[in-house]
């Protein structure tokens, strides 16, 4: 289907028969097309199809209310003037009281909207879905919304909820984490276009461009393939594992990367990298340090060791066997 | 009389504005504007200019007048005459009011009661107008309280029939001009006490609906 949007046209052709989740930057048109297969917008081309039933085509344009998708917003959406139980049998088909128990909820039947929790509110807003009986489930960033020290706790919970509920489900994300959580099939797409598609295993191992690799957390230098080793622009040579030629991009795991403050002696790491630190992250138990377009994964104690902070040189060193060279397609750079 | 005239007219008002304004506030389509400038031009017409213009087209021998004469029916100088000078001067301002507050409905609210297979009607009555409702409260209130006070428009096409098509307002002002400015005083007092006792509840029944409503 396509339609167009401020500075390009969301052009996308997409099969959803496993949990499915759409994934890509702010602005990439995911959440445009979930609402075009709900029918909140209208294509200006193309065809949408569900259990063999034509929603959208030549001559045909089901409405919203007749597709029978159930729709998880973002901000959850949740009807201010009703509680928890109005907005569940708010045209429910199922009962709503055994939905909440389901969902665990069932003692928030009778509070109000704006007393729940973020994670509660989303809670509700998937149980209001689901009481329709739904064909199809669609979850715009269903975790957005909440804080960060939630998040994963609500993202296991939701992930047990759609596996058990068996609905067909497409979940827009912008986080690998929550795309690989949340669906089988992932979807990557860029200024409305689908850039690659696969498990999430697959993104990972062979990322089609720099951008899903940044997308799945691997680092992708691209440069030129001559046997078994790698040049970069820049001279720098990099030792893979498996030969080739041309133009490649060497992907490496930032958790097969070591740091350290000299260059390592008695190694069997063959690949060294010197640089200053650029940025240094920590997330929980992990650190991500940045040098010289690298990300470096270790842990805070690690850090903490070598001193590891922003303007210090060290060294990035890797093995060969660590390394994986995929062809690219975009020829030169 | 002026009590049932316009309740007559906001109740004409809330039946055909409140649809009406949901749908410009809610969907965009050609010549909107135009639409909206036509029902907001009673607004900054003199009222007596409203009621020239809907004599000429509901008088004996105006554009509409005389086919409804013809079937018996005869507008001016009826307490139905009354009705429409109120709601044609009155209506704009329930419409405008009304328009802003379903503008000011989260639209996700909408498409999250059509996703959940709810059809227009549904969606209108029990999302839109609860949502909107302290809006639509205040709107109406005004609009009454303008309705009430119409004085040029009603007397232009109404005329001033004792018991038919006198309004308090028009009573007020005979009394005056025939002196017996006590008999106008105690008039104008009665309405501004009733004008203000309406407009006070409308405002604590609003606060009431706009606390509980209050997002977080």
């Amino acid at each position: 289907m396509t339609f167009p949007v401020r500075d390009f046209t969301i052009d996308a052709a997409l099969e959803v028969d496993a949990p499915t989740a759409l994934v890509g930057p702010s602005g990439a048109g995911k959440s445009t097309t979930l609402r075009l297969i709900a029918g909140l917008l209208r294509p200006a081309s193309g065809e949408i199809s569900c259990n063999g039933r034509t929603w959208f085509g030549p001559g045909v344009d089901v409405p919203v209310e007749r597709r029978r998708v159930g729709f998880v917003f973002q901000d959850y959406a949740l009807f201010p003037h009703r509680n928890v139980i109005g907005n569940v049998a708010f045209e429910a088909r199922r009962d709503p009281d055994e939905i909440l128990r389901q969902l665990g909820i069932g003692h928030l039947a009778r509070a109000r909207p704006r007393d729940l929790s973020g994670g509660e509110r989303q809670r509700v807003a998937l149980a209001r879905a689901l009481a329709t009986d739904p064909q199809l489930l669609l979850l715009d960033e269903p975790l957005a919304a909440l804080d960060p020290g939630t998040r994963s706790g609500v993202a296991a919970e939701l992930a047990g909820v759609l596996e058990r509920t068996r609905v067909p489900t497409v979940t827009v994300t912008h986080s690998y984490e929550e795309a690989t959580m949340l669906a089988e099939h992932v979807v990557v797409i860029d200024q409305g276009r689908v850039v690659q598609a696969g498990t999430g295993a697959e993104l990972l191992h062979s990322p089609a461009s720099r951008f899903v690799a940044d997308f799945a957390g691997v680092n992708y230098v691209a440069g030129y393939a001559d046997g078994p080793v790698v040049h970069l622009p820049d001279g720098t040579l990099i030792h893979v594992g498996d030969a080739a030629a041309g133009p490649v991009a060497v992907l490496v795991a930032p958790w097969e990367i070591t740091l350290g403050l000299t260059p390592p002696t008695g190694t069997s790491a063959m690949n060294h990298l010197q640089g200053p630190v650029e940025r240094v992250s920590v997330q929980g138990n992990r650190a991500r340090v940045r040098v010289g377009g690298l990300t470096a994964e270790v842990t805070p104690g690690s850090l903490e060791r070598l001193g590891i902070r922003p303007g210090v040189s060290v060294v990035a060193s890797w093995k060969a066997t660590s390394t994986r060279v995929v062809p690219r397609a975009d020829g030169r750079r | 009389m002026t009590a049932e005239t316009s309740g007559a007219s906001l109740a004409a008002m809330l039946i055909f504005g409140t649809p009406v304004a949901y749908r410009i506030a809610t969907t965009a389509f050609r010549g909107k504007t135009v639409l909206v400038t036509l029902f907001e031009l009673p607004l900054v017409l003199p009222p007596a200019v409203a009621g020239i213009g809907l004599f000429a087209a509901f008088g004996r021998t105006g554009l509409l007048g005389g086919r409804l004469g013809a079937l018996g029916i005869e507008l001016p100088f009826t307490a139905a005459a009354v009705v429409m000078a109120m709601t044609f001067v009155a209506g704009p301002l329930y419409l405008r009011q009304a328009q802003a507050s379903f503008a000011a409905v989260d639209r996700d609210l909408l498409a999250a009661a059509r996703t959940l297979g709810a059809g227009p009607w549904k969606v209108f009555l029990q999302v839109a107008v609860p949502l909107a409702g302290p809006g639509l409260g205040a709107g109406a209130a005004l609009a009454w309280a303008r309705a009430v006070g119409e004085f040029g428009a009603t007397i232009m096409f109404a005329g001033s029939l004792e018991g038919v098509t006198q309004t308090a307002p028009i009573a007020t002002y005979l009394q005056f001009e025939q002196g017996d400015f006590g008999a106008a005083l105690a008039l104008g007092a009665a309405l501004i006490a009733v004008s203000g006792v309406v407009l006070l509840a409308v405002k604590l029944i609003i606060r009431g609906r706009a606390l509980r409503f209050a997002p977080m």
